[in-house]
């Protein structure tokens, strides 16, 4: 895992983050956290950890903190592959290294994880119903056929990490990922994963009303290009 | 729906699709200029002569001329919000790229390149 660089979205997660980090550090060196203006104590938890850090000025979104990640990690010499994992500790690293496998053979440029291939347990039916949706609308957007677009389990190559430019900086940059695979032609697999929801990572998850601030400039950034 | 309604949501319509498709050009910036001198105009008329007003609503058949006035300002208002909106969320942006180059100049000094 010499060649692979992990990106974590830091927001406020300092309850937990320090041991997600330091799970993540026993199998890979390299791992960029990128705190994103988090209020809380992230900031004095992550330096407790051997992760690089990127602190953001200013609270600017998921999708603009992964975003600075890969440019950071883009740039360091002997980065091949990436990984974008999540610091509520959901995804399982398992599952990271089932992905990292596939992509070393080279048949793909990026590597989605999809919990409806796999399992989600816990997963709460009302998420289920909007993830749901989701899948179906980010597919008629992008073009692809998914069966979770909205996960934020993905490892990818150096030539996907050039290709990638999010500038939805909230949640939206899940359907820009898309976006991207398809006009960069990015050769994509899913293959299952399993997240587990725990009372921590539920209270921290998205807020379904934030579905129609993601579909409203969705539409609105496809109408003015 | 009377032609004259049609008319006036194809044209909001219109005018929204054209100013998200061709922000920043000067060329919009200047029709944006124009409908504002546009309406004022259209409001002084309207104040001085409100009875021209009803007889243009009169011919193009939308009731009385407030209507009129009504949907005119409508349609700036809806202009004028999507403007401001775009105006945001473009300086957004950039202040975003701003706060990354800061991060990163920080990181990269912090760790080495």
């Amino acid at each position: 895992m010499e060649e692979v660089y992990f990106i974590i979205p830091v927001y406020n997660e300092g309850e937990v983050v320090a041991g997600v980090v330091n799970d993540v550090l026993k199998v890979c060196p390299h791992v960029i956290c990128v705190n994103d203006g988090s209020t809380d104590n992230s900031y004095k938890e992550l330096m407790k950890t051997k992760a690089y850090i990127i602190n953001h000025p200013i609270n600017m979104g998921q999708g603009a903190a992964l975003q600075t990640g890969i440019e950071f990690a883009r740039s360091r010499k002997n980065a091949k592959y990436f990984v974008t994992y999540d610091a509520d500790g959901q995804h399982r690293l398992a599952d990271v290294q089932k992905m990292v496998k596939i992509l070393k053979k080279g048949e793909y440029d990026i590597v989605l994880g999809s919990r409806f291939l796999g399992s989600a347990v816990n997963m709460p039916r009302i998420k289920r119903v909007i993830l749901k949706l989701a899948v179906i609308f980010s597919n008629l957007t992008s073009g692809l056929k998914l069966t979770d677009t909205h996960n934020g389990l993905r490892a990818f190559n150096k030539h996907a990490a050039d290709s990638i430019q999010i500038t939805m900086s909230d949640m939206a940059h899940a359907s820009e990922f898309l976006d991207i695979i398809r006009t960069n032609k990015l050769r994509y697999i899913e293959v299952p994963v399993q997240i587990e929801y725990t009372d921590y990572s539920m209270s921290k998850g998205q807020s379904i009303t934030n579905a129609v601030n993601i579909v409203f400039d969705m539409m609105l950034r496809k109408l003015s290009k | 729906m009377s032609p004259i309604q049609l008319f006036i949501i194809a044209l909001t319509l219109l005018l929204i699709l054209y100013i998200l498709g061709n922000r920043n050009k000067s060329n919009v910036r200047a029709g944006k200029r124009l409908l504002l001198v546009l309406l004022f105009g259209l409001i002084v008329w309207a104040t001085l002569f409100p009875q021209h007003m009803n007889e243009i609503a009169k011919k193009v058949g939308v009731g009385r001329g407030a209507d009129l006035v009504v949907y005119a300002l409508a349609m700036a208002f809806i202009v004028f919000a999507l403007n401001t909106y775009l105006r945001f969320h473009d300086y957004k942006n950039k202040l975003y790229e701003l706060s990354r180059k800061v991060a990163l100049l920080e990181a990269e000094k912090r760790n080495g390149k």
